[in-house]
C-alpha cells in the first residue's frame, strides 16, 4: 500500500509531476541543450563553491 | 570563469575542425539532461584536421598534460583539456568511442551555432560498448524516452 509523505521536499514532488515530465519530454534538442548548458553552469558553480569553503 | 560549451562548439566549427559532440550534450540532445563538466567531442583522423584543431585550442588559450600540437592530437585521444570557455574531453579510439567517419550523425542548431551529434542509435550503441555505471543509466532513461529499439 503507497502512503502520501507530507514531508516529500517540493523539488522532487515537481519532478514527479506527470505534466512536468511531459513538458520536458515534449522539449526540443535544441531547448535540452541549452538546459544542459545552465544545469552543467550551475553544478560547477556549486562544485567551486564548496571547494572554496574547504 | 563561465563553462561556454557553445562557444568552444563555435571556436571549432569557425576552424572547420571535424568532431562530433558526443558524451553528456548528445544524451541532452536526446532526451536526458543531465550536468556534465566538460564538452566531450570525438574528432576526426588525419593531420590536416589535427592541425585546424591545434589552431582552435591555441585561440581558446588551451593547456594539457601533453603539448597540443598536431602530432599527438593526430594519435589515440582520451585526453582533458582546458580552456578559457571550460573544459574539452577529446576522445578518439576508446572504448564506446567508433571512429568519427563512421559515427552516424545528425545536426542540431543552438543560438546558431551548429552541433554535430551520433544519431540516437549511434548514441545507444555507444553507451552499450562503454559500459560504465553511468552509460548504463543514461541507456536506461534514453530506452525509456525512446523505447527500448
Amino acid at each position: 500500500m503507497s502512503q502520501v509523505n507530507s514531508h516529500t521536499d517540493p523539488r522532487q514532488q515537481t519532478w514527479n509531476s506527470p505534466e512536468q515530465i511531459a513538458r520536458h519530454r515534449a522539449m526540443s534538442a535544441t531547448e535540452r541543450i541549452k538546459l544542459c548548458v545552465e544545469l552543467s553552469r550551475e553544478a560547477l558553480r556549486f562544485a567551486a563553491a564548496r571547494r572554496a569553503r574547504r | 570563469m563561465a563553462f561556454d560549451p557553445l562557444g568552444i562548439v563555435r571556436t571549432l566549427n569557425e576552424h572547420e575542425v571535424r568532431f562530433a559532440v558526443v558524451g553528456g550534450f548528445a544524451v541532452a540532445a536526446h532526451g536526458v539532461v543531465r550536468a556534465t563538466e566538460d564538452l566531450d567531442v570525438v574528432t576526426d583522423r588525419g593531420l590536416a584536421n589535427a592541425e585546424r584543431l591545434t589552431a582552435a585550442l591555441r585561440s581558446l588559450n588551451a593547456t594539457a598534460s601533453q603539448p597540443l600540437e598536431p602530432e599527438v592530437l593526430v594519435r589515440r585521444l582520451d585526453l582533458r583539456v582546458s580552456t578559457d570557455l571550460g573544459q574539452i574531453h577529446l576522445l578518439r579510439e576508446v572504448p564506446g568511442i567508433p571512429d568519427y567517419r563512421r559515427l552516424e550523425r545528425e545536426s542540431v542548431e543552438v543560438d546558431g551555432i551548429r552541433f554535430e551529434i551520433p544519431t540516437i542509435e549511434a548514441l545507444r550503441q555507444m553507451k552499450r560498448e562503454a559500459g560504465r555505471d553511468k552509460d548504463r543509466i543514461d541507456l536506461a532513461e534514453l530506452d525509456e524516452l525512446h523505447g527500448s529499439g
